[in-house]
């Protein structure tokens, strides 16, 4: 029964996996057919690369960012709708559905409303206000994308949190306000402990998932402006594929997959010992 | 359009599809076709050409699969014995470069492409030098790397043009064009009195191209081997585009161009000045077809962009429309020829992908409106004086425009002029030769 699992795991996994690891030491460019094998040489260069410490910069904000907005937009609303209701019902519907829309097209969507000349300078102008530098300076950008990138994401943090949040007992939020505790003090003794595995694997979805962020950048910033909002995988695209250096792109995607399995595997582990510590 | 190019060669292009990287790069360790050429067709008594020949061309809004097929019917009906099956690029881009690697690992050359500009193919093209028409067609002699011929183009562009708005010109008090930057530089302070964006440029790819757009002229007026020289790493722009992108930043600083233009996308800034927001706007002559389309108040006319230290002549900054290559690995060397001979030296097939494309060639005019009758008027006076860019060993190495859109966006964002060229001759260098 597990033999197509497997076989489809490592045709579609395990081989370019392997695959990116040979093509990292060489110097292949997508054309030639036998690209000559150059060792460390891409590890050496891109440790040097500004422009791959640049994107490692921007990644990293966009992913630790990220991950925290929308984990804390996702608890927050979940606690505030978890209740039954038909309002909330159609809430969490509302919510969610950004991340069920393509990445590229919101991107499409929010460059229309945040460019210079876009939907929202047209209204602030129309107030007497000056226009905001949504997507045109560099902070403003990263913001503007990080906003986006939560405004989308957080939908899918919010249904889990919601199942989380039905797991919790009743009886055990009651026996809390009868031993005096408070809203702060039961969502903290209460509430995060009961759902630590919900927060464990939000968190690890969410960070793995921004640290390979692409689509939105391509759509709503292209990377612009003067590439400061150009992400690691944004960049390892371009190399690759406009700069003909799928040898050095190669290289990139595996530290980036390395770096996402390292980042990933510690904040399971961190997670792990405060979930022991709140036990203990 | 076809995608356009810029003065470095092709226009960037959008890439996407991360999710489908890594299983391009698997599809892409399967062993290259290449190999030498194949027997040439024979059965056809009059030209030895027959055969199916596959050409991979560019899918744009305005150049269809069906626009292709009804251009090369003629052809077919005129070969018999030779069918035209038109492929479309497959990549997650769109594009045809980054096509063409995933069918050349498959061992699926086309045998002939369109609209390809990568260097990388080289040595998988058939040498054309041997074609009377190919060594006649326009630019061939700019086209050729190492003495060889791979490009066959149909036609030109124009890309050093600044459009204007000719009402905001008269109620500016300007009555006529430019011929100095100097005099622009001044219009342009008239234009922003006159309550116009006295110039419109955009983000993404446009403001690295308009720059080159502008000042392709000054690079090249004391020589015309400036791209070439620059491609081998024989020229600085630190040196020779430097006054240049001071005057640019002083623009920037007196507000003749917008300082958040960065948040503005190509089509939307070209959005604006069809609307009559903005007086200028410097862009390739793909734009006619644009502006032929538009519904507008005010008239556009065009001039050329002036030299930075000369009112001379008008200097245009000229680059080929679209070219066409062989593959020496075609089975149909000779069908393959007769179809890109018919598609560049045909009249009307050429008529028909001028106007389709926007581009332009001497002694092929064609209707579409006023102002690619203007763009017309100057390509045919520049005749004898033309800077060649984007175009054989004048086309700058990939990655040049992405890592020089960078450097002259970072203009906007606080950077001088000096070190951001500095910096991009720091990549420059840093390519292979």
């Amino acid at each position: 029964m597990t033999a197509p699992a497997i076989v489809l795991f490592t045709v579609m996994m395990l081989v370019p996996l392997v695959l990116s690891g040979y093509l990292s030491l060489t110097d292949w460019d997508g054309y030639t057919a036998q690209p000559a094998v150059i060792g460390l040489h891409n590890y050496r260069v891109l440790l040097d690369d500004p422009e791959v410490r640049d994107a490692a910069v921007t990644t990293a904000v966009i992913a630790v960012a990220g991950t925290v907005a929308i984990n804390l937009a996702g608890l927050g609303t979940a606690l505030a709708i978890s209740t039954p209701g038909r309002l909330n019902t159609l809430l969490r519907t509302v919510f969610f559905y950004p991340y069920v829309i393509s990445a590229l097209i919101i991107g499409f969507l929010w460059s229309a409303l945040l460019s210079t000349n876009g939907a929202v300078n047209t209204v602030l102008e129309a107030v007497g206000h000056a226009g905001l530098p949504f997507l045109s300076m560099p902070g403003w950008a990263l913001v503007s994308l990080i906003t986006v990138i939560v405004w989308s994401g957080f939908g899918f943090t919010l249904v889990l949190y919601i199942a989380g949040l039905q797991t919790v007992p009743a009886s055990l939020i009651e026996a809390a306000r009868i031993d005096g505790a408070g809203r702060w003090r039961t969502l903290r003794s209460v509430t995060l402990p009961m759902i630590a595995p919900i927060v464990t694997v939000n968190l690890v979805l969410t960070l793995v998932s921004l640290l390979r962020t692409y689509d939105l950048v391509l759509s709503l910033t292209g990377g612009g402006p003067a590439g400061t909002t150009q992400t690691a995988a944004y960049l390892i695209l371009s190399e690759s594929f406009q700069n003909n250096m799928l040898g050095y792109g190669s290289a990139q995607s595996v530290v980036l997959t390395v770096v996402t399995g390292i980042a990933a595997l510690a904040v399971t582990l961190l997670r792990r010992r405060a979930d022991t510590g709140v036990s203990a | 359009m076809r995608r356009s190019r810029s003065s470095e060669g092709n226009r960037p292009s959008r890439f996407l599809g991360v999710a489908g990287a890594t299983m391009v790069v698997v599809s892409l360790v399967a062993g290259c076709g290449g190999g030498g050429f194949a027997s040439t067709d024979s059965s056809d008594p009059k030209s030895g050409a027959k055969g199916t020949v596959r050409m991979l061309v560019n899918i744009t809004p305005n150049l269809t699969k069906s626009y292709w097929r009804g251009l090369v019917a003629p052809f077919e009906k005129a070969n018999p014995g030779i069918k035209v099956q038109i492929d479309a690029p497959t990549s997650s881009d769109g594009g045809v470069d980054t096509t063409l690697p995933q069918l050349l690992a498959a061992g699926n050359p086309p045998d002939v492409v369109e609209g390809s500009h990568s260097v990388k193919v080289l040595p998988q093209l058939r040498d054309l030098s041997d074609l009377q028409w190919a060594a006649s067609a326009p630019m061939a002699d700019a086209q050729r790397r190492d003495g060889r011929l791979y490009d066959v183009s149909f036609g030109q562009q124009a890309q050093s043009l600044i459009f204007y708005n000719k009402t905001a010109f008269t109620k500016a008090g300007i009555t006529e064009p430019p011929t100095s930057m100097q005099e622009l530089t001044a219009d342009m302070a008239k234009l922003k009195k006159a309550g116009y964006l006295p110039m419109q440029t955009a983000g993404e790819w446009v403001t690295q191209a308009q720059v080159m757009m502008l000042f392709d002229p000054t690079l090249t007026a004391g020589d015309a081997d400036w791209f070439r020289k620059a491609a081998a790493g024989k020229q600085t722009l630190s040196k020779d585009l430097g006054p240049s992108l001071a005057l640019y930043k002083s623009w920037l600083d007196k507000g003749y161009v917008d300082k958040n233009a960065l948040g503005v996308k190509y089509p939307e800034g070209e959005s604006e000045f069809l609307s009559g927001k903005s007086a200028l706007y410097p862009m390739g002559c793909w734009f006619v077809a644009a502006e032929a389309q538009a519904k507008k108040n005010f008239e556009i006319g065009v001039f050329a962009a002036p030299q930075l230290n000369s009112s001379g002549p008008a200097r245009l900054a000229v680059t080929p429309g679209a070219n066409y290559r062989i593959f020496k690995a075609s089975k149909h060397q000779n069908a393959a020829a007769k179809l890109v001979e018919f598609l560049t030296t045909d009249h009307e097939a050429v008529e028909s992908q001028l106007k389709q494309d926007s581009s332009f060639r001497t002694g092929y005019p064609y209707q579409l409106s006023p102002l690619a009758d203007e763009v017309q008027k100057l390509f045919d006076a520049s005749k004898d004086n033309q800077a060649i860019v984007g175009s054989g060993e004048y086309q700058m190495p990939a990655g040049f425009e992405d890592a020089a859109n960078k450097e002259i966006q970072s203009l906007y964002t606080g950077a001088d002029p000096a070190s951001a060229l500095k910096n991009v001759d720091a990549w420059l260098k840093a390519q292979p030769k």
